[in-house]
């Protein structure tokens, strides 16, 4: 009970503080402000391993990139007094928990804890907004050049423009900051092949990608085909056919593809039994026969074949062969 | 401490239901009774990624409540007549596996299932055992531990935000409490998944054009309110409004209505308030729902324990093997962990009443999809059911494994309001050895 009255009365404290320290109006920017503040006094402990001989940021947390910095569990972007980073760097200067340790480097300034308060209550952007040009889409991408492509930071303002349009962007994992999946949650039923395209801005750093239900065509699928690091494809209910699938022959990545509920058929299952890393696949509710999935089983003994269970409903108890339950 | 919470909760509420009643009478909407509560403060909070990578990403945590006789469901003993009664025993889908023959849909999807049948628990009443269930920790006077489903929000957050994070189907909304990280990271209790949400549609007298119009007003006034009060607070209601509106006004909004699915499907899964939840859950998870609690009373069968368990599983068969292969066949079992608990088990013995009672020293929950084994079991009781042999797993260590399955930091410390630490599963590990 104590000590709360302590960590709010720092925040508080800190809060009237801000004003006229930082312009109200005038956006933070995380290159210009923020990034200079980490690296003089943060980045000493927490950068991420570059090569096998660098040490491990400490306590796994990377502050020297956008990704790391998103990936860390540190930020709450909207609100600085929950965010991890905020709290920390704003504790009374004999805290035990403060950032920097003493031992370590001094203290944030006043000005400097108040500009990380305000870049985290404008919700921690990374890109420095409007008017930035992300320059073309090369005309000349495809699978096997985008594999050879280095993985790097992705670009946050790539990040920023696919987030305009409705895209939901993470890492795949804390681990892996630079592998990312791209989803549309909400704003599927809007989007087309128009918006698709803009996730080869982001080429080498897309692993995951989940279009279902969105209005992608096979014509759009043209330019996922290029996206060669793609091990993850959500296409189900979506309008796509054969003609798609022939556009994503290239993807020898892919080890989970969901197809079910689109237009495809037999006639997608040479394509679909050249994908050597596949370990799922799903056809409900598509054309595929019987024929066209023991085709597949054949190619792809490894794989997670599934099909429909609808006619199955009811009749679980058949348990003489369990082994024949194919979905 | 505890005078202060209240006296600041009830402060809040009082705002919040002002604000609910200003905006129904101003903007001719009601903002959505029970969802008030969760939208009102958390407008930005949105995922975290997980600590691994092919961690599931939501689950479907189904509570049994009352106790559910471990030795009639997961845990037969078919060779200890005394203990086992007239229970009949099958085959499963997954080689020396057997379970109880009240389950056969069930029997033929233990090739996706884990059965943990080492559970244990030292709280021997209802509330007591659902309550540590739910929270990982026992009850006490002095402080609420937030729910599973609110621990879950805290780790990692919200994947769509246009809807809740965590949704709770039938049961108590006890289980959906957000406890001392407070209403932010709560649960929506919905009593009926018929009934969908509520309030969250236009008013029928108020057009469109209508309400757009009287949005702007309300905006404008707003801003002026803004540019002078700059406070937390005041954007936090405003996060109320405008997460309502993007509700009413979302295609998520579809989720919850039951009646965009085929009455195959509904069939598939049960017409009863049980399955229907199983069905609800299914398609809040292709909405990115986080956490889904769906509840399934009359487990307490101190009485008639035979006829009554037997009624039970029909529901419990049907709406599990249903839930299972549908999210088989969506591509969904992958990435959602589906988890069915109950508080404890029941006593070996046969009473004279031909029930049994309430048995905490052992029994059996499970665990399909979201990466576990299939046909696997973990923990193991001894002839008569009655003592944890190996593989003791507490309510704790199964809380830290969903966790675990989500990729969440289970670690991770939350400090209460008072300072007191505390983690999701109590400082328990989770049961790695279950993961595939």
């Amino acid at each position: 009970m104590l000590n709360i009255p302590l960590r709010n009365f720092s925040i508080t404290v800190m809060g009237i503080m801000v004003l006229p320290l930082v312009g109200l109006g005038q956006d933070v920017d995380y290159k210009k402000q923020i990034a200079p503040i980490m690296a003089s006094k943060c980045n000493s402990c927490h950068t991420a391993k570059k090569k096998e001989s660098d040490k491990k940021p400490k306590a796994g947390l990377a502050l020297d990139t956008p990704t790391g910095m998103r990936s860390g569990g540190v930020l709450e972007p909207g609100d600085a007094s929950s965010s991890e980073l905020y709290i920390r760097v704003s504790l009374p200067k004999n805290a035990d928990d403060i950032m920097p340790p003493p031992d370590d480097g001094s203290p944030l300034s006043a000005k400097e804890v108040a500009l990380i308060k305000k870049w985290i209550d404008d919700g921690a952007k990374f890109s420095s907004g409007s008017g930035v040009s992300l320059g073309k889409i090369p005309t000349d991408l495809d699978a096997r050049k985008v594999k050879s492509m280095p993985a790097r930071e992705p670009n946050a303002d790539a990040i920023a423009h696919l987030e305009s349009l409705g895209a939901t962007i993470n890492p795949v994992s804390v681990t892996l900051p630079e592998y990312l999946s791209v989803e549309w949650i909400s704003t599927y039923h809007k989007i087309t092949d128009k918006e698709i395209e803009q996730i080869l801005h982001l080429a080498a750093n897309v692993v995951e990608a989940d279009l279902s239900r969105t209005k992608v065509t096979d014509a759009g699928l043209k330019n996922i085909g290029k996206l060669g690091r793609l091990t993850h494809l959500n296409l189900n209910r979506t309008q796509i056919g054969d003609k798609g699938i022939e556009a994503l022959a290239d993807l020898q990545s892919l080890e989970w593809l969901n197809l079910y509920g689109t237009k495809v058929t037999d006639a997608s299952v040479p394509i679909i039994a050249k994908y050597r890393d596949l370990k799922a696949l799903y056809l409900w509710n598509t054309a595929v026969t019987s024929n066209g999935i023991s085709t597949l089983r054949k190619a792809l003994p490894e794989a997670k074949i599934v099909r429909d269970t609808d006619d199955r409903a009811g009749r679980f108890d058949n348990l003489e062969d369990p082994g024949k339950f194919d979905f | 401490m505890s005078d202060n919470t209240i006296f600041n909760k009830s402060d809040e509420l009082t705002r919040r239901q002002f604000m609910i009643g200003a905006a129904k009478n101003c903007l001719g909407v009601s903002v959505l009774p029970m969802l008030g509560a969760t939208v009102a403060t958390n407008d930005t909070f949105a995922a975290a990624p997980p600590m691994r990578r092919g961690a599931a990403k939501s689950v479907i945590f189904l509570n049994m409540s009352g106790g559910m006789s471990h030795l009639d469901t997961f845990d037969p003993k078919p060779q200890n007549q005394e203990v086992q009664g007239p229970t009949p025993v099958i085959d499963t889908s997954a080689d020396g596996i057997q379970i109880s023959g009240f389950l056969p849909k069930t029997a033929a999807m233990m090739r996706y299932i884990t059965l943990f049948r080492g559970m244990q628990t030292n709280q021997g009443a209802h509330e007591q055992g659902q309550y540590l269930l739910h929270r990982s920790y026992p009850m006490r006077g002095t402080i609420v531990h937030p729910a599973l489903g609110a621990w879950v929000m805290k780790l990692s957050g919200r994947r769509n935000t246009t809807i809740p994070g965590f949704v709770s189907v039938g049961g108590s909304a006890e289980n959906a409490t957000g406890g001392f990280m407070g209403a932010k990271y709560g649960g929506v209790p919905l009593g009926n998944a018929n009934d969908g949400l509520k309030d969250s549609k236009r008013a029928h007298s108020v057009s469109e054009p209508d309400f757009n119009r009287r949005l702007e007003l309300a905006d404008k006034m707003n801003s002026t309110f803004h540019g002078k009060f700059k406070q937390k607070q005041i954007k936090t209601y405003n996060g109320l409004y405008d997460e309502a509106i993007k509700l009413m006004t979302s295609e998520d909004l579809k989720a919850f209505d039951l009646n965009h699915e085929d009455v195959k499907i509904r069939d598939l899964y049960g017409q009863n308030g049980f399955g229907q939840g199983c069905l609800l859950a299914r398609r809040l998870v292709e909405h990115q729902v986080r956490f889904i609690e769906v509840s399934m009373g009359g487990w307490d069968t101190h009485n008639d324990n035979f006829v009554s368990v037997e009624s039970r599983c029909q529901i419990l068969d049907t709406a599990l093997a249903g839930l299972i292969s549908d999210l088989e066949r969506r591509g969904l079992l992958d990435s959602t962990l589906v988890a069915l608990g109950t508080e404890f088990g029941r006593t070996p013995e046969i009473n004279e009443n031909t029930g049994r009672d309430h048995f905490p020293r052992a029994f059996t929950c499970l665990m399909a999809g979201g990466g576990v084994k299939g046909g696997f079991v973990y923990g193991e009781t001894d002839r008569k059911a009655h003592t944890v042999k190996e593989g003791v797993v507490t309510p704790g260590m199964f809380n830290a494994t969903i966790g675990h399955a989500l990729g969440l930091p289970t670690e991770r410390v939350v400090n209460s309001p008072s300072g007191r630490p505390f983690t999701i599963g109590d400082e328990a590990k989770p049961v790695k050895e279950v993961f595939a």
